[in-house]
């Protein structure tokens, strides 16, 4: 069976779709990345390499939330309002 | 349905490549006569009428005494054709010339001076022959039409071009009895120059005919021989958006089938049927269509047929003409935004028939269909974008410095001169491609890299057969100077890299789609930089703290 995740999501724009895909999965990353911050007993090393793959997240969700994606929510969210009946 | 007297019909009634003379065969520009015959009526003393090439300015021209009935002005047609390279006393001699002929005036009514007296003193022509033609018309006033008015404007120094212009004015303004009627549309740059100079001239654009006419003349030429039905008549003036031209070829090529046929009624298939037999009759007249323009607007125009195919195949993914051109490797520049703004202004394309609101912004249709279907054909935007480089002289000036600089083994001057090639054009791509050469086998394959993925939507195959192949596992970034290996094995350098392999594969595989989402690529491409930067800033940071 399908997994909710792995459904696209039905917006109007494909590039939307597809960034909104990564968008979750890159948050998901994150979420599982301050749990494992979270875990007991830690070691220097493993806390080293747990914010190394956080740095990388932060990055990449930096870029990936720039004003390109910010105009296709915003577009998305016109159309939507346009469409809606009175 | 072939008739006995129809299939006997040999002779094509449709006019294609050359003025229309014929008063019958002229349909529509009512509007355009009227504005002529209203400032004549004011006394303007010039007009001046502008248009595409091959939109039926000199057959408008040629009609305005058909149709312009003003009884106290007369009318002379002169075409400037082939004077372009003359001194002006010889085109002031030859336009008097074709004034004594076009009047009919009989030998002893005006002399005409000689060759000699016009070199000697060219001033005769206003001083002592236009005088003397006034006096004959008895008050009544010279009109003369001045056909391909602008040929005399695009040539170099030494010619008629210098001084034409100036002393038309100047005899215009001092003589009370003389009017002129320019055309012009030669060129599209050339208009705002003569607009300049003739600044208080009212103009009036020479544009597509309305349906009206438009039906007038496809119906016309050929009634009682074939019979369009209306489909057939929606479908060409969807082809031709009533341009008289393009209308007279896809005529023309109906008729040519109808006579193959024996079958003289026409329908919206027959028309669809022509379209590709019309696109070559029609290819010296959309040569010529095309060639008046400049490069930049060629580009945009086959940006715009191409992203009418891209809508029409794939409607979701329509793209505007800006991100098609960057799509295609392009930097977009001052000169391509206002060679947009052009060719709306002169109508060669218009905003798709939308509720304004649902329009999205650069995306348009090129107004007439035919031309599409044969730029799509002929001029694809990818052949096409490759004109640019013919922009900037300097840039090429230099574009050949550099090479011979890289081919003497000197990279270091020879990428110096290529970064100064494309800074006078970005869209140098020669330059851009040696570039990327020259910076990769000095060892700056970050630099290199980026080229070359800009090269690769430029020329795909290009880059495919002569870069050398990208290792995609390989730290994308320049890093630099002797950063210690241990930096490198950091973890979070690790991650980074790991996160730009991620992506160039995503990219790799969108890429090998069907459609490839280029907005998709363009925001990984965009993140994979975002990587490469922090990259850059750890490695300077974890190696000052060693």
């Amino acid at each position: 069976m399908m997994q909710m995740s792995d459904r696209p999501i039905p917006t109007h724009n494909d590039t939307l779709s597809a960034l909104i895909t990564e968008l979750g999965e890159e948050s998901q990353q994150v979420a599982a990345l301050i749990n494992q911050l979270r875990l007991p007993h830690l070691t220097p090393q493993q806390q080293v390499e747990i914010l190394s793959e956080l740095l990388a997240s932060v990055v990449h969700l930096h870029i990936h939330c720039d004003a390109s994606f910010q105009d296709l929510l915003v577009a998305e969210i016109e159309d939507l309002t346009r469409a809606e009946p009175d | 349905m072939a008739s006995p007297t129809t299939a006997l019909i040999k002779e094509n009634p449709y006019i294609i490549g050359r003025p229309i003379y014929e008063p019958e065969l002229f349909f529509g520009r009512e509007d355009l006569f009227q504005f002529v015959a209203d400032n004549l009526a004011k006394q303007a003393k010039v007009i001046l009428l502008h248009g595409q090439r091959r939109i039926g300015k000199s057959s408008v021209l040629s009609q305005i005494p058909n149709f312009v009935r003003l009884p106290d002005f007369v009318f002379v047609s002169l075409s400037l054709e082939g004077q372009g390279d003359k001194p002006l006393a010889e085109v002031l001699h030859v336009l008097a010339g074709e004034i004594l002929a076009e009047l009919d005036f009989a030998p002893d009514q005006v002399a005409l001076p000689d060759k000699a007296a016009f070199q000697q003193r060219y001033q005769v022509f206003a001083e002592l022959f236009l005088p003397q033609v006034y006096r004959v018309l008895a008050g009544k006033k010279l009109v003369l039409l001045l056909d391909e008015f602008d040929v005399l404007h695009s040539n170099g120094p030494g010619t008629a071009v210098e001084q034409f212009f100036p002393y038309l004015h100047e005899v215009v303004d001092r003589h009370e009895s003389l009017f002129i009627i320019p055309v012009v549309g030669r060129r599209l740059n050339d208009l705002p120059n003569l607009l300049n100079l003739f600044r208080e001239a009212p103009y009036q654009e020479v544009g597509l005919l309305k349906p009206e006419p438009t039906y007038h003349l496809i119906t016309e030429p050929a009634k009682g021989v074939l019979h369009y039905h209306a489909d057939a008549l929606a479908a060409i003036l969807e082809l031709t958006a009533g341009h008289p031209y393009f209308t007279q070829v896809l005529c023309f090529a109906v008729f040519t089938q109808a006579r193959e046929r024996q079958q003289w009624q026409v329908h919206r298939v027959d028309v669809e049927a022509v379209i590709e037999r019309a696109i070559e009759i029609g290819e010296g007249g959309l040569a010529w269509f095309r060639d008046g323009l400049p490069i930049p607007e060629r580009v945009v125009l086959s940006a715009v047929a191409e992203s009418q195919r891209q809508r029409a195949e794939a409607p979701q993914l329509a793209t505007d003409i800006l991100t098609l051109l960057q799509h295609h490797g392009v930097e977009l520049t001052e000169t391509l935004y206002q060679a947009g703004l052009r060719l709306l202004e002169w109508h060669f394309i218009r905003e798709p028939a939308l509720l304004p609101s649902a329009h999205p912004r650069h995306v348009y249709d090129v107004t007439i269909d035919l031309v599409r279907r044969w730029l799509v054909k002929r001029y694809p935007l990818r052949d096409e974008i490759l004109e640019l480089e013919k922009l900037d002289p300097q840039a090429q000036r230099l574009y050949g410095e550099a090479s011979q600089l890289y081919q003497s083994g000197n990279l270091t001057a020879a990428i110096a001169a290529y970064e100064q090639a494309l800074s006078h054009n970005p869209n140098h791509f020669s330059s851009l491609f040696d570039l990327a050469n020259a910076y990769w086998e000095t060892q700056r394959r970050d630099r290199a890299r980026a080229l070359y993925q800009r090269l690769g939507l430029v020329d795909p195959i290009r880059v495919a057969m002569f870069a050398p192949p990208l290792p995609l596992s390989e730290p994308a970034t320049e890093l630099p100077p002797n950063i210690a290996a241990s930096v490198l094995q950091h973890p979070a350098i690790q991650s980074l890299v790991q996160r730009i392999a991620d992506h160039q594969t995503k990219i790799a595989q969108e890429q090998h789609k069907p459609h490839p989402n280029w907005n998709l690529i363009a925001h990984w491409q965009m993140s994979i930089h975002a990587f490469e930067k922090s990259i850059q800033q750890l490695c300077q940071r974890l190696e000052s703290r060693r």
